[in-house]
């Protein structure tokens, strides 16, 4: 059963520009060039009801803004969405009583206070009954580990500790669909762990829909079999995330420090050099051989330091695009 | 019936606990609270500077006299105390522009409740709704003006017009920045609006009287329970009294709803 149709969903924001200095400002102040920032273009898709979609992009896509528009903060500037028969912007109680927003970048918590304070205020504005409240909130505190910190104030606790409160604190009147920004931005890869293997057993446990947004594929990879990639307000993939992985996949980036100059020349055999100076390169590697070059490297040339990366997400759509040239929903 | 009643209990239950859970934030922090509450104080302690000087005078503005002047000051010190508790009202502005809107406007109730009696400054509040019932009380002993049951509850219900008419002042304020984004000159006039009373429409000349009356009705907040009493308002005035705040509150609901429709958000 489909519980979430976007059909053409669009946003715009308007802006003006300014030109460098007081004369750009002067200008301003008799005469504005107005400018419109298409932050989603028309984009549409649908959502089962139990799945868990990951909406991939790079900062800026409109990842968030479709997001807000689902949850009702938004209102679009044209297209239509419902939400579980809801149309979000309306902002019926009945509708925000079903869904959760949890943003990595806006808190619900009082700062001062611990968050059993705020989990109490939640109790109080969803009408929770005290035993189901109690038994949820021991439920989700044991679960994400976090029993011993709720009386502690919140400005006390790290990043992941007060993403942990910010999930309890939204999960407490049981919402049937999850809307999740960037849930794990900013926290240390344990932390980054487990919030999403507490995603991942919560949403299996509850059978509840996850829009998830994030420009980690390692989110996304975890939690969803589908994703919506999504790229400067337009969707440039809807499908498995099987059918799209190895995009991501098939470079690996390895930045090297040596302790003397080297042939850069003979690096090059092994992959291509993005960035090179004196005693440090940036070399991107086949994922296929990666492991045999990388022994290679690190015998033949006099390594001091070195770190593996992921390719960024922007590299992955740019692979995207260049695939599906010009057809988004392949 | 039972679902609007039970509706008010909901809103009233969220009330207190915003006001409890604001007291406890402050509390947090000691000094901070202390210091607040301390400069309130100060700035009162001027205030009443002027109240004695008057007092002292012996001189009557029109047909008031010191004590009756002494009921008008009192009214303008507590509802400066109601328009400081308003904290969640004075907190918009940075709130919308820093997209901070989002997550309340996910919760279930009214938004505009949620935010403006979402916190209070209770450390800033305390002070002037205290002393300015003092005054109040002080003030009306000293006359001859009857403690009656029509004076007491004409007093009290222009008083809740002043609450009334002070929320929805001080919303239409700050709910310009929606508009404009600095919005430092407009709140640099409203609080000079305000100020103008902290002595009794009296004594100003019968054109600012008209201005502060019927085209920004900001004289009703402070006068009009004072003038009640006093028996100097007439029919059409008590009638006026009564209805601006219905007028003014329906028009800053209007702006708000405007408001939210212009809300952009923000990410980070």
């Amino acid at each position: 059963m489909k519980i979430i149709q976007v059909n053409d969903l669009t946003r715009d924001f308007e802006y003006y520009k300014k030109a460098q200095g007081i004369k750009g400002s002067i200008k301003n102040l008799f005469k504005r060039e107005k400018k419109i920032k298409h932050a989603v273009k028309g984009i549409s898709f649908e959502i089962k009801e139990g799945e868990i979609i990951g909406f991939l992009g790079p900062n800026g896509a409109g990842k968030t803004t479709t997001l807000k528009m689902l949850s009702g903060i938004l209102h679009p500037t044209s297209g239509s969405a419902t939400v579980a028969g809801y149309i979000p912007w309306e902002r019926k109680d009945e509708y925000k009583r079903m869904f959760a927003f949890v943003s990595g970048q806006k808190t619900q918590l009082w700062n001062d206070l611990p968050a059993i304070d705020t989990f109490y205020l939640n109790k109080c504005i969803y009408e929770i009954p005290d035993d189901e409240y109690n038994d949820i909130l021991n439920e989700l505190a044991t679960l994400l580990d976090v029993k011993h910190l709720i009386n502690i104030q919140v400005r006390r606790l790290s990043l992941g500790e007060k993403m942990k409160m910010q999930i309890i604190a939204s999960l407490l009147h049981k919402p049937s669909i999850l809307f999740l920004d960037e849930p794990t931005i900013g926290l240390d890869i344990i932390s980054q762990q487990k919030i999403r293997s507490f995603i991942k057993n919560y949403a299996k446990k509850q059978k509840v829909t996850i829009i998830l947004t994030s420009h980690y594929m390692k989110d996304i990879e975890d939690l969803c079999k589908k994703v919506i990639v999504i790229n400067e307000g337009s969707v440039v993939y809807n499908g498995h995330l099987k059918d799209i992985q190895s995009m991501f996949h098939m470079k690996k980036i390895m930045n090297l420090v040596f302790s003397e100059n080297i042939d850069f020349e003979q690096l090059k055999k092994y992959g291509s050099i993005i960035e090179q100076s004196e005693f440090k390169a940036t070399i991107e590697l086949d994922v296929k051989t990666y492991a045999q070059n990388t022994t290679k490297i690190l015998t033949e040339f006099p390594v001091i330091d070195f770190t593996m990366e992921e390719p960024s997400v922007e590299k992955g759509i740019l692979k995207l695009f260049e695939r599906n040239a010009g057809n988004p929903n392949e | 019936m039972m679902k609007i009643l039970k509706r008010m209990h909901w809103y009233l239950k969220l009330l207190f606990l915003f006001m409890k859970l604001s007291l406890q934030s402050q509390l947090e922090y000691r000094l901070n609270f202390l210091a607040g509450a301390s400069v309130e104080i100060a700035c009162l302690f001027i205030k009443l500077v002027y109240l004695i000087l008057v007092s002292r005078t012996g001189e009557s503005i029109g047909f008031l006299t010191p004590d009756m002047i002494m009921i008008f000051i009192g009214t303008y010190i507590f509802m400066t105390g109601m328009w400081m508790l308003f904290r969640g009202i004075n907190s918009i502005p940075s709130i919308v522009l820093r997209g901070e809107l989002d997550v309340l406007m996910t919760k279930p109730g009214s938004l505009q409740f949620l935010q403006t009696f979402g916190s209070f400054d209770l450390a800033k509040t305390f002070p002037n709704v205290i002393a300015g019932i003092v005054l109040i009380i002080i003030g009306w002993s000293n006359t001859t003006i009857a403690a009656s049951f029509a004076n007491i509850t004409g007093f009290l219900f222009f008083i809740v017009c002043g609450i009334i008419l002070t929320y929805s002042f001080s919303l239409i304020a700050a709910l310009l920045v929606f508009w404009i984004t600095s919005r430092n000159a407009v709140l640099t006039l409203y609080a000079a609006l305000w100020d103008f009373n902290n002595m009794p429409m009296a004594i100003y000349p019968k054109t600012m009287q008209l201005i502060g009356t019927f085209i920004i009705p900001i004289f009703v907040i402070f006068n009009w329970s004072g003038l009640f009493i006093l028996g100097q308002l007439d029919m059409f005035r008590i009638i006026y009294g009564a209805v601006i705040p219905i007028i003014v509150f329906v028009l800053s609901r209007m702006m708000w709803k405007r408001g939210i429709m212009r809300y952009y958000s923000a990410n980070g």
